[in-house]
């Protein structure tokens, strides 16, 4: 089996303890409008091309590196050959500022752990590892994957989910993980069809098993974006989740808008949520706090 | 007024028709205007100082060591003394005394070295002077023990003087004056005589004109005076504590004067903890308490050096680590369990390796029995890589072939300058002979007892970067062949703007740990390596090589532009540091820790800024980072903590900022102090290192 991933991120310290590598899993089973990983959503390579960066743009070169019979590399992101982008991969090889690209490319578990055993130093050290993110990780079935990486490396695997993914992906892959990072998002029925795309009865049949199986090990954070997750409704759903589940820590962060770039990268459209402001996040926090036993904690993104 | 004024200067300056005193006077006032280089500046710091200035003056044809020690007794007798009634020590270096005797041969000072003040303060001078006349049997004919016999005479008139003075200015400074009875001829007794004696004989050494003086381990060498203190309850640790406080704020005096080429550079350098020889870590009260008084003092020198290995108490760490913080660019880390074992095969002696300390910057040498003039020669790796290109190369094919001919090119480089490392002559220098345990010649003769020559390099990471270009830009046809590369450069990019964004942003860079990057910039290494490995210095010592020097950015202002995207008169890069590419911590690490110090090591430092604002949410990341990376072979590391914000900020507005402290090469300095250059340069270097990692 082999993975599309978008990014082998090293030295990252915010996704889970110690010094880590985070791997971004292309494809995603929900689709939240702030998302903040847009090269992730699909499951099959897309060509980026950022304009911005491109020296066309930039310097008003006239660069040739990505041309060969289109006359303008915005062509690029019509092109719809979803699975056979390799011929391009040459051609894209060649910009000077990498503007252009393809996001998604496949990787084996062998690959993988060579480029994880670089830092395994690190990872020992700091009780660091490996962190599984996306796009969704646990719409593949990691779980020979993750078997064999415990076996061959013990570095600690983490992973990044939010838990709209098949069960048998999770129970296949339960007791190979570490830690789980879970992000809650929306909480009613309705309104999760609406806005992501997603059933909510997933989730909850996902997040039964983890509480019952291995409810130490979780970690959940929750995204703050106006309108939507912080939404009166939702946050006394989120306390009602806290007190059903007894979650006794939880983290919680403004969304921000890094993202716009890569949505233009990719042909699409970019709306801005804003970031929440901090006065808010720390009303939430208390609100949360005296309503029931679970420490909050605000991250800085 | 000011041709009046002119004229007078020149004739001050050149009526004697000395030119040493001339020069030293010069350099004296661009000191003054802080380095920077306006005429008009110098000139009115010029006629400032003229009051200031003592003339030692001697007449006598013969020039050598007994005539500098003759000059040495009479800049005891004249230097000035000065002190003000809130310090606790006596310490005034004299910059503005000018000898007016030393033919204009071409000489050499020495400096970079430690001397040796633990047997100051075991034996004192008088001590020292026994031991010499031990060693030489017929004594009252030897040329060079009357020089020694001057040098101690000259430093017990000073410190006669230096009694008298204080005595007559502050009576009240009991234990100053009594301490005076003793130091610096006899032992020390205690640890505030242990303090007074390094200071005079520091402010003598700087007085003389003897750059770039380490301080040494300081917290060893004060230890056993601390301990005795304590035990025989004559002082409390908050005593101890003030004293030292006291000390380091009296070496910071005199910053300006003290550095060598810019504003900081004085090479004080307190060496502190390191293992012995049982892998034991010698890390004690003194060794915290210095890390504490430099955080608390914030001052940009002296500065620290920590000797650090796999035993290092996490209590010295920790403070090591909030020291760092405070963005003062020290301490400086140098690994133990690398640089020892590497030191021992080199060929200083077993015992004496567990005891070394760094030149004004990082190349090890041992304290005090040491001549190693670890810096007489810059290697620039890029005038090699431009000389090649430059040659007509219509028939080299591949990249192989071209590798071979740079490798070719460098070794003739590297013979050439050995060359000029011979015709080197170095300046008498009897003072720093009786402090570095001399007993037959002098030092600036090969009396030390090791007498190594260092070499520095330049450059490594702007030629790795070129040649990894040009084998890509080779192998993807975007040159045709390599005679392109020649209009390329001479043009400075500006026909082919693609490229130079290309050649930055593209490919494999130094500082990824890939094979390929480590092995090229390893075999260029072992090159010159090879070539100087078996070669014997001019006093029969050897030669080493390092990673690091402190030319970038003078080094660069005369080569046009590189393959690896440095434009013409640009900075070359700086130490084991990246100079593009979005490198991680990690990557540059594991990198770095497959080098070759083995054979490599006069200095071996890997540089990395790191944004302030991370390193405070992740010190203990960082800790272990440091940690880790030493343990896989790492061997020196030094830190810029900063925020880019503020440095442009200061950019603009430099008042705002008088205390911002940035590390230069092996110096930390006020960010006010520096020229533009090497401001934008750091500037530039926050900037990659932003989001590093992120």
């Amino acid at each position: 089996m082999k993975l599309l991933v978008t990014n082998i991120q090293r030295f990252s310290i915010k996704d889970g303890p110690g010094i880590r590598t985070t791997v971004f899993i292309k494809g995603c089973s929900i689709k939240c409008p702030w998302c903040c990983n847009p090269e992730n959503q699909l499951s099959y390579p897309e060509i980026f091309f950022n304009k911005k960066r491109c020296l066309r743009e930039t310097e008003n070169i006239d660069c040739k590196y990505c041309l060969s019979d289109i006359s303008n590399p915005e062509e690029y992101l019509k092109i719809n050959d979803k699975y056979d982008l390799d011929k391009y991969k040459i051609i894209f090889e060649r910009c000077p500022t990498k503007s252009i690209g393809i996001y998604g490319q496949e990787i084996s578990l062998d690959d993988l752990i060579a480029i994880l055993n670089k830092d395994g130093h690190y990872f020992k050290k700091t009780g660091g590892g490996v962190t599984f993110s996306g796009g969704e990780p646990l719409l593949n079935d990691l779980s020979q994957w993750l078997e064999k990486l415990k076996k061959v490396t013990n570095y600690h695997i983490c992973i990044e989910s939010s838990l709209y993914n098949p069960f048998e992906n999770l129970i296949k892959s339960i007791d190979f993980i570490d830690l789980f990072i879970i992000d809650i998002k929306i909480l009613s029925r309705e309104k999760a069809k609406q806005i992501l795309k997603g059933d909510l009865d997933v989730f909850y049949k996902n997040i039964e098993l983890l509480i019952n199986r291995r409810k130490k090990d979780i970690l959940f954070r929750f995204p703050v974006v106006d309108g939507y997750t912080n939404a009166e409704e939702n946050v006394l759903l989120l306390i009602c989740f806290i007190k059903k589940f007894d979650v006794r820590y939880l983290e919680i962060f403004s969304v921000h808008n890094l993202a716009k770039e890569k949505y233009l990268s990719l042909g699409r459209e970019y709306k801005d949520f804003g970031m929440v402001k901090k006065e808010k996040l720390e009303k939430l926090k208390v609100e949360i706090e005296e309503k029931t036993v679970c420490k909050v904690n605000i991250l800085e993104i | 007024m000011k041709s009046y004024l002119k004229k007078f200067l020149i004739y001050i300056l050149f009526s004697f028709n000395i030119l040493e005193a001339a020069k030293k006077y010069y350099r004296l006032c661009i000191k003054c205007c802080n380095f920077t280089k306006n005429k008009n500046k110098i000139l009115f710091q010029a006629a400032k100082n003229i009051r200031k200035i003592k003339f030692v003056c001697l007449n006598k044809k013969d020039y050598d060591f007994l005539t500098e020690s003759i000059l040495f007794k009479r800049i005891c007798q004249k230097a000035k003394l000065s002190m003000a009634v809130e310090e606790t020590f006596f310490y005034n270096p004299d910059f503005f005394i000018l000898t007016l005797y030393r033919p204009a041969r071409n000489l050499t000072t020495i400096g970079n070295i430690t001397v040796n003040y633990e047997d100051v303060l075991s034996k004192g001078i008088s001590g020292l002077k026994e031991d010499i006349k031990l060693f030489i049997q017929n004594n009252n004919e030897d040329k060079f023990y009357k020089a020694m016999l001057n040098i101690c005479y000259g430093i017990e008139i000073y410190k006669e003087r230096v009694k008298y003075f204080v005595n007559k200015m502050f009576p009240e400074k009991r234990e100053l004056i009594d301490c005076l009875n003793q130091i610096p001829m006899l032992p020390a007794r205690n640890f505030f005589e242990a303090l007074q004696s390094i200071l005079i004989i520091n402010s003598l050494l700087w007085t003389n004109d003897y750059p770039l003086i380490g301080l040494g381990r300081l917290d060893q060498i004060l230890y056993p005076f601390y301990k005795k203190d304590l035990e025989r309850g004559t002082i409390s640790k908050e005593k101890a504590k003030f004293l030292l406080k006291e000390f380091i704020k009296s070496l910071h005096k005199g910053l300006v004067y003290k550095s060598n080429t810019l504003p900081g550079d004085t090479g004080q350098v307190i060496v502190l903890s390191g293992k012995d020889k049982n892998n034991i870590d010698s890390a004690n009260d003194l060794t915290i308490l210095f890390l504490d008084l430099m955080r608390e003092l914030k001052l940009p020198d002296p500065k620290i050096v920590l000797r650090v290995h796999a035993n290092t108490p996490s209590e010295v760490w920790d403070k090591a680590m909030k020291l760092l913080f405070e963005g003062l660019g020290y301490p400086l880390f140098s690994n133990d369990d690398i640089m020892i074992p590497v030191l021992q095969q080199f060929g200083y002696d077993i015992k004496d390796t567990y005891n070394y300390v760094v030149s004004a910057c990082w190349e090890p040498h041992i304290p005090g029995v040491s001549f190693d003039q670890n810096n007489v020669c810059n290697l620039n790796f890029v005038e090699p890589l431009i000389k090649l290109i430059n040659r007509d190369l219509s028939k080299v094919i591949t990249f192989s072939e071209f590798f071979e001919l740079f490798k070719s090119e460098l070794k003739e480089y590297v013979l050439l300058s050995l060359q000029k490392i011979e015709m080197i002559r170095f300046k008498p220098s009897p003072l720093l002979s009786l402090l570095t345990r001399c007993k037959e010649k002098d030092i600036s003769e090969g009396g030390a007892k090791y007498n190594h020559l260092g070499i520095l390099t330049v450059g490594l990471c702007n030629v790795v970067d070129s040649l990894l270009n040009l084998k890509r830009w080779k192998e993807s046809k975007k040159i045709k062949s390599f005679d392109e590369i020649k209009e390329i450069v001479s043009n400075n990019f500006t026909n082919d703007p693609e490229l130079l964004v290309d050649a930055k942003n593209r490919g494999l860079k130094f500082g990824n740990d890939e094979k390929e990057v480590i092995d090229l910039s390893n075999e260029i290494m072992n090159t010159v390596y090879n070539i100087i490995e078996d070669k014997i210095t001019p006093f029969g010592g050897k030669y080493k090589v390092g990673y690091s020097s402190s030319s970038f950015v003078e080094a660069g202002k005369s080569l046009p532009a590189t393959p690896d995207g440095r434009l013409e008169k640009y900075p070359l890069a700086v130490h084991i540091s990246p100079s593009n590419g979005n490198i991680t911590y990690l990557e540059l690490f594991n990198f770095s820790s497959k080098l070759n110090y083995k054979k490599i090591f006069n200095g071996a430092v890997t540089d990395v800024i790191i944004e302030r604002r991370i390193l405070m949410k992740e010190l203990s990341i960082f800790t272990e980072l440091f940690k880790t990376f030493f343990i896989l072979g790492g061997a020196q590391l030094q830190c810029n903590v900063l925020n880019y914000e503020q440095l442009v900020d200061a950019i603009k507005y430099p008042d705002k900022y008088p205390n911002l402290i940035v590390r230069v090469w092996g110096f930390s300095a006020y960010f006010k102090d520096l020229p533009e250059e090497y401001k934008l340069l750091i500037v530039e270097r926050a900037k990659q290192y932003e989001t590093f990692g992120y």
